[in-house]
């Protein structure tokens, strides 16, 4: 782990970089949207612009956010009248983390299960039908899926969880399915199978261990997927997490929040990384001591 | 039976994503629910508040004045107001019987302490110091040179006395925000967040941003309680999201986005729901003469006007649900002049000759040009682009741009032509016709100048009778109509979806909405 350290800042510092200069890239004035287009008062707009550090050049303006970033400081938004952006993300994470818990709680249990249910060597329709059900839940934008649900769920926040589950699920089911189909091949099951194992035994207690270490390989893509959704997903169902969070900052060009909020899911990805390889060492130690030998 | 741990734990997860959802909708008798395009900047009524939370604080401060339903200026706090020198001084009288949330008293005090607030808070100045800066001593106090804001004499709890140092007619009309003064000792600089510190028909309980308010009834409202207890608002911007809850009965008042009128209020489920109000704006096809030579040439302008179907465009954008207008003052204002002069008809044959006459025949030696907008004016754009074109035989694309790189475009005067609008601060039509048209205004979009137009509204400005002021402006008006320097487009309404049963529920011209009167079924 504190080998890759290095390797984590360079990519937090990298995120930081491509944040700030995306969103003092794009056209408009952050002043302007602050008073909806409407500069009656040039006195004003100037002592907004002086506050917020907009008159100061791109490089000056860059390094003040770094050395606030490395003191801790976030800055301050310049769509909410100054709010600390450390407050901001404090209200957000909450949700998002709340929205991304539930779809991984319900995305496991509904992977797995159907997983084992597809992986029948007796008959084939339960893997066509598995195939064909996790090609279109891969298939549809989540955005369109998220608006269908929302749609069919009068707004309400289960359905957004469901929007973020229904796509993990068919990714887990499908590797579950693979895994399993291959393990299912090996001798041991063989022989576990003409000493007369049931089917439920044989999968759960023979099977599906040795199929959970290439899926917990896949757990890390799987939340990375759930996270990369949330910010189309929340916007559909106006719940105010880190997600929608970002893409109004985008839209009000409000610098400081879109770019603490992109480093706040490049965090988010490395720790879901690091659990992933965590939950691999776990399943198999064999992994976890040939990665911590010298 | 005991529930597995992990279905234990997905349930609890389920319950609280519920809870997310249902906190923006309280079921509690006798509360109105209602959407928000946006969320809220601030809650702060010193802060710029933008039209969004300028709609939700006007629920909780009041000023001297408010706008009433027709676009006028009805008394507020204040019950009377005189100036015996053309504008330049004004005495208030103060309502005896308004009450802070709080339960103070509202009295002269509240409104100096609001505007010394404004004039010396750090590191910039609030909103309103702008309206302030014709108070005498205001900018003294504000380069910290005086202690006290010299112009302001309070001969009494209830009158006021304000002197200015040019006269300013319209100072009355101004949309202060007064704020009880005892909060910040109260509750600390971040008072307002703790508490709500107005005399208006409800106080502020709850923000939780990006997803809620919520209003309380104000039971020693000056004006009488609110029939509801309690407003509450969800920040719905998705219109999608907005029609799911109203349609499962999640909300009773939905307020729609202009984009959406047309297809929403023609869903025959929505028959009898359907409420549109006046608003007080200006919309225009601007001509930037600078950019654009050829329009220096009156003809062409009035080419370009006459090539145009405005009236189709009330009925095929709008839904009907827009006024056609051929003036510079907007229908929601007490100074509109609804018959003064009509549209002139479409008339692609004049349009024609009147380009032939300033010698581009059929478009010839016209460079291309492009008709730019935000989002929402996309299908307008679009529609009259190919009028000209077919008409002028001017090549006339479409530039749509998100709305901060547009705001952007035409302040930086890059835009030739395009369609813009401003919807009124305060109930005169000084809103309209100065900030769009007077040379020194920052946001005379098209740079135009005319010194005649200059003097006509700085007279104005000093003119205390409205009636003298309107016929001012009148002069004003025509001489823009005259000249063609934009071409005034029809006006949308504000149209809100209402529960049946709901009633009271008004938008105010200036997109404010209204609850104080405002009934459940």
């Amino acid at each position: 782990m504190t080998r890759r350290l290095p390797g984590l800042l360079l990519l937090a510092g990298a995120a930081v970089l491509a944040s700030f200069l995306a969103s003092h890239a794009l056209p408009g004035d952050p002043v302007m949207l602050m008073v909806d287009g409407r500069a009656a008062d040039p006195e004003m707009i100037r002592r907004l612009r002086e506050n917020a550090g907009l008159d100061q050049p791109l490089a000056v303006q860059f390094l003040s956010y770094t050395l606030g970033l490395l003191r801790g400081d976030l800055g301050q938004s310049l769509r909410y009248g100054g709010v600390p952006v450390t407050a901001l993300l404090g209200e957000a994470l909450p949700v998002t983390l709340g929205l991304m818990a539930g779809a991984s709680a319900l995305a496991l249990p509904l992977g797995l299960a159907l997983g084992l249910a597809a992986a029948d060597v007796r008959r084939a329709w339960p893997g066509t039908a598995l195939t064909i059900g996790s090609v279109l839940a891969l298939s549809v934008p989540p955005l369109a899926l998220a608006t269908w649900l929302m749609l069919a769920g009068s707004g309400t926040a289960p359905w957004a969880v469901a929007a973020l589950a229904l796509p993990a699920a068919a990714m887990i089911a499908r590797l579950t399915r693979t895994q399993l189909m291959e393990v299912l091949e090996r001798d041991f099951i063989r022989t576990a199978r003409a000493k007369g194992l049931g089917r439920a035994a044989l999968l759960l207690r023979h099977a599906l261990p040795n199929a959970l270490v290439p899926l917990a390989a896949a757990v890390g893509s799987v939340a990375g997927t759930i996270l990369t959704t949330t910010a189309a997903v929340e916007s559909v169902f106006a719940l105010p997490g880190i997600g929608r969070l970002t893409v109004q900052a985008v839209l009000a060009r409000d610098h400081t929040v879109a770019g603490a909020a992109v480093l706040v899911f490049v965090l988010l990805q490395v720790a879901i990384s690091l659990t992933a390889e965590l939950l691999i060492g776990l399943a198999d130690p064999r992994l976890r001591d040939a990665a911590e030998a010298p | 039976m005991p529930l597995p741990a992990a279905l234990r734990t997905l349930l609890t997860l389920l319950a609280i994503m519920a809870g997310v959802c249902s906190a923006a909708f309280p079921a509690m008798a006798g509360t109105l629910r209602a959407g928000l395009s946006d969320d809220l900047t601030t809650i702060d009524p010193f802060v710029f508040p933008g039209l969004v939370s300028s709609g939700v604080l006007r629920q909780v401060y009041e000023g001297f004045t408010a706008i009433d339903a027709a676009g006028n200026a009805v008394p507020a706090l204040a019950t009377r107001w005189e100036t015996p020198d053309g504008g330049r001084t004004w005495r208030f009288t103060l309502r005896p019987d308004a009450r802070f949330h709080s339960g103070r008293a509202f009295t002269a005090a509240d409104v100096l302490w609001t505007w010394e607030q404004h004039l010396t808070r750090k590191p910039q100045p609030g909103y309103s110091a702008f309206y302030l800066r014709g108070v005498e001593g205001a900018a003294a106090l504000q380069q910290g040179t005086a202690a006290a804001l010299t112009g302001v004499t309070i001969p009494d709890p209830h009158t006021l006395v304000v002197r200015l140092t040019e006269p300013d007619a319209l100072f009355p009309l101004y949309p202060f925000l007064f704020v009880d003064r005892g909060m910040e000792a109260e509750f600390g600089p971040a008072w307002h967040e703790r508490a709500s510190g107005g005399t208006g028909p409800f106080r502020l309980t709850s923000w939780r941003r990006g997803e809620s308010v919520r209003l309380e009834a104000h039971a020693a409202y000056w004006g009488g309680a609110p029939a509801v207890d309690a407003v509450a608002l969800a920040v719905l911007p998705d219109i999608n999201t907005l029609l799911a809850r109203y349609d499962a009965g999640d909300l009773d008042v939905a307020p729609l986005p202009d984009n959406a009128v047309r297809t929403v209020v023609r869903q025959p489920r929505y028959d009898g729901q359907i409420k549109a109000f006046a608003r007080a704006q200006v919309r225009h096809l601007a001509l930037n003469q600078d950019l654009y030579p050829p329009f220096r040439d009156r003809r062409v302008r009035e080419a370009v006007g006459l090539a145009l179907d405005r009236v189709a465009t009330v009925n095929g954008l709008h839904a009907g649900r827009a006024e056609l207008t051929n003036g510079f003052v907007t229908p929601g204002l007490g100074g509109y002049q609804p018959d003064a002069v009509p549209l002139p008809p479409t008339d692609p044959g004049r349009a024609k000759a009147l380009l032939a006459e300033a010698g581009h025949a059929g478009g010839r030696g016209l460079p291309p040009l492009q008709i730019a907008g935000g989002p929402n004016v996309r299908e307008e754009a679009t529609y009259f682009a190919a009028q000209l074109t077919a008409v002028l035989g001017i090549p006339v694309g479409v530039r749509i741009q998100e709305r901060a790189a547009f705001v952007a475009a035409i302040n930086e005067g890059r835009e030739a032509l395009f369609i813009n609008g401003w919807t009124a601060d305060f109930p005169d039509p000084m809103d309209q016709l100065a900030t769009q048209w007077h040379s020194a205004s920052p946001t005379n979009r098209i740079h135009w100048r005319n010194a005649d137009f200059d003097r006509l509204v700085e007279r104005a400005r000093g003119l205390a009778d409205p009636a003298a002021r309107n016929a001012l402006y009148r002069e004003a008006e025509a001489l823009l109509r005259d000249q063609a320097v934009a071409l005034p487009l029809p006006v949308p309404q504000f149209v809100a979806l209402v529960r049946p049963g709901v009633t009271g529920v008004v938008i105010r011209p200036d997109g404010t909405t209204d609850y104080h009167a405002a009934r459940l079924p």
